[in-house]
């Protein structure tokens, strides 16, 4: 991975960086996460509300980055905040990504003990996944990049087909009454549901790669706006299938709604294997591009070879995901991940766009 | 030599893959599964649980025409316990091979139990297990539910069978099938709902009303009858086929009508504290059956209307013998009046739905009725 002017992504390709680090882990519980603090039917509308609004805060972020067109968050955070400020905070945030690869990898392996592959054990399941992850990154940007082309298409195309092949369960009165006890319950879920969304700050790491660097507004708007659609479709699909009471008693409701229903007459019957194969895909990426960051970090921050650090992270991540002893705690491992990353990216950024007007004008004055 | 090194390392390689490729790590060869259809839980009669487990032969269903006629598609195993799970590991010492419950068609619960436990809890094998499908059908045997999974015929699994019949929803004598997931959100919410009963008649099962299960016990209470599901269907609207009386006066008869649609519409009406149910019921069909023995001809719209009235009739009896039977009898909502509810009046709802069962029983619900024959087939009149 170089960090030279070689390695350039399009607009295109940064798109797909948004989306498919978003998609990930938590789409198969996110029926149950938002439903559970909300209670009513109305968790497709927390959805698509916190998906507004973190559009907005990935254009502020976007607007951040275009001050620093040539660095990566871990280079003008110490700019912004001084040198040792910025270095803790670089250290945090790789760990951050540490950690979430290593959740990502975990989730990955239980689901797929649990539906795939039921013998195979944890370790045999993690590691092929991490070990290509590592062939992906030490390729850098492009190569991440080119293969988050090639897997987003198909992961459009079979998630729609199976979601609306299941159409036949769907009972609109599950969704209903819309908003019938009002706006609040809404609000209590917008938290759960804006964290579903989180992955959207990748802009804070791969601005400095792309090619085209002025009027890309649309960027980070369609790279979030395509999670809000999957999500929509997912919570709207989910619930009027399985009813509000069902959602919250699932472990892992997305593949309860798709165990719930078989189609007689088709070339398959079932599909639970063509949701889990799309879904591994997206963890992968999430996986990946989370490695990538992490690698990235430590070597904007020590200048020692890329190697050396993409090497030792493997065995950390996995270290690091064998940490939780059972499911529950695996869940706890997302809500800490979420917690952090509230703080991390939906804060820290706007107050770092703050500081930087603030000392813009500073300048100005002087 | 040097040159071809790469080459001789990258194949070496390449081999030591291909053992990687081979197979699965844990796989389980098809022939030695007990591949699953069926099971059937009783109350043993020393107070534990029986499980009857039905498992397919394949090799006797394809080719029953040759040596073997006589050996059946199916074989059942049975143990008692205290629940399903100890069970099934009991089975396995009676046969040989591991169990999948991949391929799970039917779960019968027998009536005697379904009125002491929760369904809810008599099934949570089949909603927790990893390899059991939300999609399994539900029933309630009136007799013996392992009686259920037995036939006669050769060549026939009777719970595939029993999936098949219950899945056409052919008539509204039946009641539309319900899977484990239809139920659980039910059961989760304490709503009152209907099972598939499946009674046994000359051998072989037969679907035969509905087992009524009261939302706040989870149990089973009492039975609907073929004729209440017919009320049901047509206060639901679930089931779209079937035939209805269209006679009142006995010389007249037989005259059916055959339902091609219904449309039914619960509206709940709040005034206060009182609330109320209209129901309106629209259905467009045609005369299937039409002896006829007054000659009236089916030309002429007045002998079209005067059907139409007397199906009405029917279907107005239908339904409100079946809301008597809900409201006074069991006194539980099972005819989705409780949703509409919730829907046009959540604020209401939240007050009355912790006993929504016994409000229900004293609100007053008025139906009204209007069929459409829109055809008679092929005889539009006959002479004297």
């Amino acid at each position: 991975m170089t960090s030279g002017p070689l390695d350039r992504i399009t607009s295109y390709q940064a798109v797909m960086f948004i989306t498919n680090f978003i998609l990930g882990a938590g789409t198969l519980t996110l029926p149950r996460t938002t439903t559970e603090k909300i209670n009513t039917p109305d968790s497709w509308i927390a959805v698509i509300v916190s998906g507004l609004i973190i559009s907005l805060i990935a254009v502020i972020i976007l607007k951040l980055c275009q001050r620093y067109p040539n660095e990566t968050f871990y280079q003008f955070n110490q700019k912004l905040l001084g040198k040792w400020v910025g270095l803790l905070l670089s250290l945090t945030v790789i760990c951050y990504y540490i950690v979430l690869s290593a959740y990502e990898v975990r989730t990955m392996a239980e689901t797929t003990r649990l539906f795939l592959l039921q013998g195979t054990p944890t370790w045999a399941i993690i590691m092929p996944f991490l070990w290509i992850g590592l062939y992906l990154v030490q390729g850098g940007v492009n190569a991440i990049a080119r293969l988050l082309e090639i897997i987003f298409p198909i992961t459009v195309l079979l998630f729609l087909l199976v979601m609306f092949l299941g159409i036949e369960l769907f009972e609109v009165d599950n969704l209903r009454p819309v908003l019938g006890s009002g706006v609040k319950p809404v609000f209590k879920g917008l938290t759960t549901s804006s964290l579903s969304f989180a992955g959207f700050e990748i802009l804070l790491f791969i601005y400095m790669f792309m090619k085209e660097k002025n009027n890309i507004t649309k960027v980070p708007l369609v790279g979030v706006g395509i999670p809000i659609i999957f999500y929509t479709i997912t919570v709207v699909i989910v619930i009027g299938s399985i009813s509000v009471d069902a959602v919250v008693s699932q472990t892992w409701p997305v593949l309860t709604f798709i165990r719930s229903f078989e189609i007689t007459g088709l070339l398959f019957e079932r599909f639970d294997s063509l949701i889990l194969v799309i879904w591994i895909m997206q963890i992968f990426a999430s996986y990946v591009i989370a490695l990538f960051i992490a690698t990235l970090g430590l070597n904007q921050i020590f200048p020692k070879s890329t190697h050396a650090f993409i090497y030792s992270l493997i065995p950390l991540i996995y270290l690091v995901s064998m940490i939780p002893k059972n499911i529950n705690e695996v869940f706890k491992m997302a809500e800490m991940i979420g917690n952090l990353a509230l703080y991390l990216f939906f804060i820290m950024p706007l107050f770092l766009f703050i500081i930087s007007k603030v000392k813009e004008r500073k300048y100005e004055k002087m | 030599m040097k040159k071809c090194k790469p080459i001789l390392i990258n194949s070496f390689v390449s081999m030591l893959l291909l053992f990687l490729l081979s197979g699965c790590w844990s796989s389980k060869s098809i022939e030695d599964l007990n591949i699953a259809v069926g099971t059937a839980v009783d109350k043993s009669k020393d107070g534990k649980i029986r499980s009857t487990l039905q498992y397919v032969i394949p090799k006797a269903i394809g080719n029953s025409n040759s040596k073997s006629p006589q050996q059946k598609a199916y074989t059942n195993v049975s143990a008692t316990g205290n629940s399903l799970e100890p069970i099934g590991w009991e089975t396995t010492l009676q046969r040989e091979g591991p169990i999948s419950g991949a391929h799970e068609k039917a779960v019968i619960i027998g009536q005697n139990l379904a009125r002491e436990e929760p369904i809810r809890e008599i099934t949570d094998l089949f909603f927790r297990d990893i390899d059991i499908r939300g999609s399994t059908l539900i029933f309630i045997s009136k007799g013996e539910a392992a009686r259920t999974l037995e036939s006669k015929e050769a060549d026939v699994v009777p719970a595939i069978r029993l999936v098949e019949i219950a899945q056409q929803d052919l008539t509204t004598r039946a009641l539309k099938h319900l899977s484990l997931m239809k139920i659980w959100g039910k059961s989760n919410s304490q709503t009152s709902f209907l099972l598939q009963l499946i009674d046994i008649k000359k051998g072989e099962f037969e679907l035969d009303g509905a087992a009524v299960i009261k939302g706040r016990t989870n149990k089973m209470i009492g039975i609907l009858n073929k004729e209440e599901i017919e009320g049901i269907n047509w206060i639901t609207g679930e089931v779209n086929s079937g035939a209805v009386k269209a006679f009142q006066k006995e010389s007249e008869k037989p005259t059916y009508y055959q339902i091609q649609s219904i449309k039914s519409k619960i509206k709940p009406h709040v005034t206060g504290d009182r609330i109320s149910f209209d129901v309106k019921i629209e259905s467009e069909g045609r005369i299937a059956e039409y002896w006829n023995p007054h000659f009236k001809p089916a030309f002429k719209n007045k002998t079209i209307k005067h059907i139409e009235n007397a199906a009405e009739k029917e279907v107005m009896r239908l339904v409100e013998n079946t809301t008597k039977k809900m409201q006074k009898e069991f006194g539980v909502d099972v005819g989705g009046f409780g949703t509409k509810l919730r829907i046009k009046h959540p604020n209401v709802w939240k007050n009355v739905k912790d006993n929504w069962d016994e409000k229900f029983s004293e609100i007053p619900i008025t139906y009204d009725v209007s069929i459409t024959i829109q055809d008679y087939g092929m005889i539009g009149s006959k002479k004297k």
